[in-house]
Formats: structure tokens, C-alpha cells, sequence
């Protein structure tokens, strides 16, 4: 059971951490600066053909480097193309003039902490192998959280003698828990 | 005299009790925390359907504010209701605002009438995937003596995590081969840095 408490623990050290550190970020985002810093720039294109939304995308993520969750957006508005690369923690976003000569490039930009606060409140699967991957971790994070409450309270159970402060301090943390969902509750 | 050996050994039962006792302290915490993360992956909660909806008029003295925001806070005071105001306050004809109050399991929407002094509350009643939700990561909260006992709990659980992380690499790292035990945590530290950089596409 050890075992398990410290290899889990050990595998997953880094991604708690994170996870503790970027939810402190969420509960005091109002004291936090979480703007983005926006970049804007004027880019010149060389497309060949008279591409769909689709293969624009592919090109400017290739010329630029610009990555989204899942497929970029593009949306045709009065002859020009508006193509937005959205991933966590940072947007890019172009504006391709009609003869898709040159495009105004808007990158929004942020710093670690919004990255870390983006990425705690990234879900879901979808989105390419990295965000699945993200997907799993989350799952796996969470139902280590089940099993390190598990293990631990066996192995203070195992290792201690006298029980008594465990068994109150155990009543108190899930009394407490027990009875804020229960008045919630019972308040709506 | 106390030697380095006797403080190490007396640093060790620290980081033990401070890990084995705080643990307990959190584990309620913990589990919600996982229940809710697992609901939240799997957007279990996205959608929470309203369970019932109430509706009443309360009077209102229009407060002094600088912004529509710290009104819409005054406004909420006064009505009694708790949780924070969440989306943007909106300014509607003649001046009223509009805006949203949040409470685990409850969310209002407050609807201003200044010509008649009058606020309409609109309450939406969720169940408990609402309440847990809301439990999961809840900032401060005034008003409200058991919504600032959990933030507290939230703020302290935080601190927590990072403490039994340092407390469980102290003990990781005292026992067996040394080289082992820098090792794994090297190569935990270096996994997470990769995925990390992989998904932030750095």
C-alpha cells in the first residue's frame, strides 16, 4: 500500500503541483492581472491558388507557427478570410485581405500563469493527441486524488496506535464537506 | 547538542505528521475535488437543468456606486442574496441594470426597476451537481459565514497540496538508493515539463 501511496505520488507530483498552483490562480483571478498581451502586425502572404478556408488555415499555421485546439476557425466576411488559432492561454487571429496578398496577424499572448490557469480549466478529449493525452492526465490526477485519500488513511490507520486525533480530524473534514453540500442543499 | 542526524530524523516526523494528519484533515476536500474534476473532464456538469423557478419583487433604494458593478453589488446586499455577481452587469432602458448572482445551487437574475424603486428576482433552483460544482474551487465570499468557511477550506487546501508535495518528495528522497530516488523524481519533473510544453505547443 506504501508502494502505491509513493509511485503514484511520485508520478503525478508535478501535474498536482500544477494544479494547485493554477487553482489558487482561478480563486484569486480578480487580484491577478490575467489580460492578455495583444501583438498586432502586419504580414504579407504568398498563397497560390484560390484556396477554402480550410487549406488558408494549413498555410498560416505553417508560415506562422500557429496552433489551435482542434481545427482553426475560418469565416468568410465581405470577400476577406478571418482565420483564429485558439489553444489554451493564447489566441491568433488573421484578417487576410480578399486578394490574400497580406493579412493583419493579432496575437494574444499569455504570460505562465494565464497558461497555467488556462490549462486547469482545459476538458474534454478532443483536440488532437496532446489534449487527449491532457484529457487522461486529468482522469488519472483525479482518480489518484480518490486513491492517495484511500492509501493514506489506511496506512495512518496501520501506523498509529492512538487514534483518536485521526478519527476526529476525519470527522471534522468530512462533516464538514457532508454538511456544506447538505445545507446548500436544503437553502435552494 | 542537537546534530545534523537528529535534525534530519526530526525534520522526517515533521513532514509525517504534517503529511499523514493533513491528508485527513483534506481528504473530504480530495474526493470532491476528484468527483468534481472527473464530472468537469467528462462535461457531466456543463448542462445543469433547472429544477425549479421562483419569482418576487423586492424594494430597493438605488445605492451610490462609481461603476455598474459595485451597484449591482449594493443591489445585491441589499436583497439578501449571497454568492458572487458573475457575467457582466447590464445597463438597460432608464438606466436599470441587470445582472447574475451566484450560489451553490441557486442562480438569480436581478432585474432593476428605478421608477418604481422595485428589484424583480428571477431564481433558478439546480441540483446538487450545481452545489458541487460550485464547492469545487469557490473564491471569497461575503455574507455568508458557511460560503466563507469552505473558501477558507479551499484557500488551505491549496496550501496544502504544495506541502504534502514537498513533504512527500522529503520522504521519497531519505529512503533507499539515492540515485534511484533523484532519478524518479527527475524523470516525473522532466515528463510533466515535456507534456506541459506539448499542450501549451511551445
Amino acid at each position: 500500500m506504501r508502494r502505491v501511496h509513493s509511485y503514484c505520488g511520485l508520478a503525478l507530483l508535478f501535474f498536482i503541483a500544477m494544479y494547485a498552483v493554477s487553482g489558487a490562480g482561478i480563486i484569486h483571478s480578480s487580484q491577478l492581472d490575467l489580460a492578455p498581451q495583444i501583438v498586432t502586425e502586419r504580414v504579407t502572404l504568398d498563397v497560390v491558388g484560390n484556396p477554402d478556408g480550410a487549406e488558408l488555415a494549413r498555410y498560416l499555421a505553417g508560415k506562422f507557427g500557429a496552433h489551435s485546439r482542434g481545427e482553426p476557425t475560418a469565416v468568410r466576411e465581405n470577400g476577406r478570410w478571418i482565420v483564429s488559432f485558439i489553444e489554451p492561454g493564447g489566441v491568433v487571429r488573421f484578417d487576410v485581405e480578399p486578394n490574400l496578398r497580406s493579412a493583419s496577424m493579432e496575437r494574444r499572448k499569455g504570460s505562465l500563469v494565464q497558461k497555467l490557469v488556462a490549462l486547469h480549466k482545459v476538458s474534454g478529449f478532443e483536440g488532437g493527441l496532446a489534449y487527449t493525452a491532457w484529457g487522461a492526465l486529468v482522469d488519472m490526477v483525479s482518480l489518484a486524488m480518490v486513491l492517495f485519500t484511500v492509501t493514506g488513511v489506511y496506512l495512518w490507520f496501520v501506523s498509529t496506535r492512538d487514534r483518536r486525533l485521526g478519527y476526529a480530524v476525519l470527522v471534522a473534514s468530512w462533516g464538514f464537506t457532508l454538511a456544506a453540500c447538505i445545507i446548500h442543499l436544503a437553502m435552494t | 547538542m542537537v546534530t545534523k542526524r537528529t535534525m534530519r530524523t526530526r525534520l522526517a516526523g515533521w513532514a509525517r505528521l504534517t503529511h499523514m494528519y493533513g491528508g485527513l484533515v483534506f481528504s473530504s476536500y480530495f474526493v470532491l475535488y476528484a468527483v468534481t474534476s472527473i464530472g468537469f473532464n467528462h462535461r457531466v456538469q456543463r448542462d445543469f437543468p433547472y429544477r425549479e423557478a421562483m419569482n418576487w419583487a423586492q424594494q430597493l433604494s438605488w445605492p451610490d456606486a462609481v461603476d455598474h458593478r459595485s451597484r449591482a453589488e449594493g443591489i445585491r446586499d441589499q436583497l439578501g442574496l449571497v454568492g458572487p455577481i458573475m457575467g457582466p452587469v447590464e445597463e438597460a432602458a432608464g438606466g436599470n441594470l441587470v445582472f447574475q448572482v451566484h450560489r451553490p445551487g441557486v442562480r438569480y437574475t436581478v432585474r432593476t426597476d428605478r421608477a418604481t424603486g422595485m428589484a424583480q428576482i428571477h431564481a433558478n433552483r439546480r441540483g446538487i451537481r450545481s452545489v458541487l460544482s460550485f464547492m469545487h474551487g469557490q473564491g471569497p465570499v461575503r455574507g455568508s459565514w458557511l460560503m466563507g468557511g469552505w473558501w477558507l477550506f479551499t484557500e488551505a487546501s491549496w496550501v496544502f497540496l504544495l506541502i504534502s508535495a514537498l513533504s512527500g518528495s522529503y520522504m521519497w528522497l531519505r529512503r533507499g538508493n539515492p540515485v534511484v530516488r533523484w532519478g524518479g523524481l527527475s524523470v516525473s519533473g522532466a515528463v510533466f515539463v515535456l507534456v506541459f510544453l506539448w499542450v501549451i505547443g511551445w
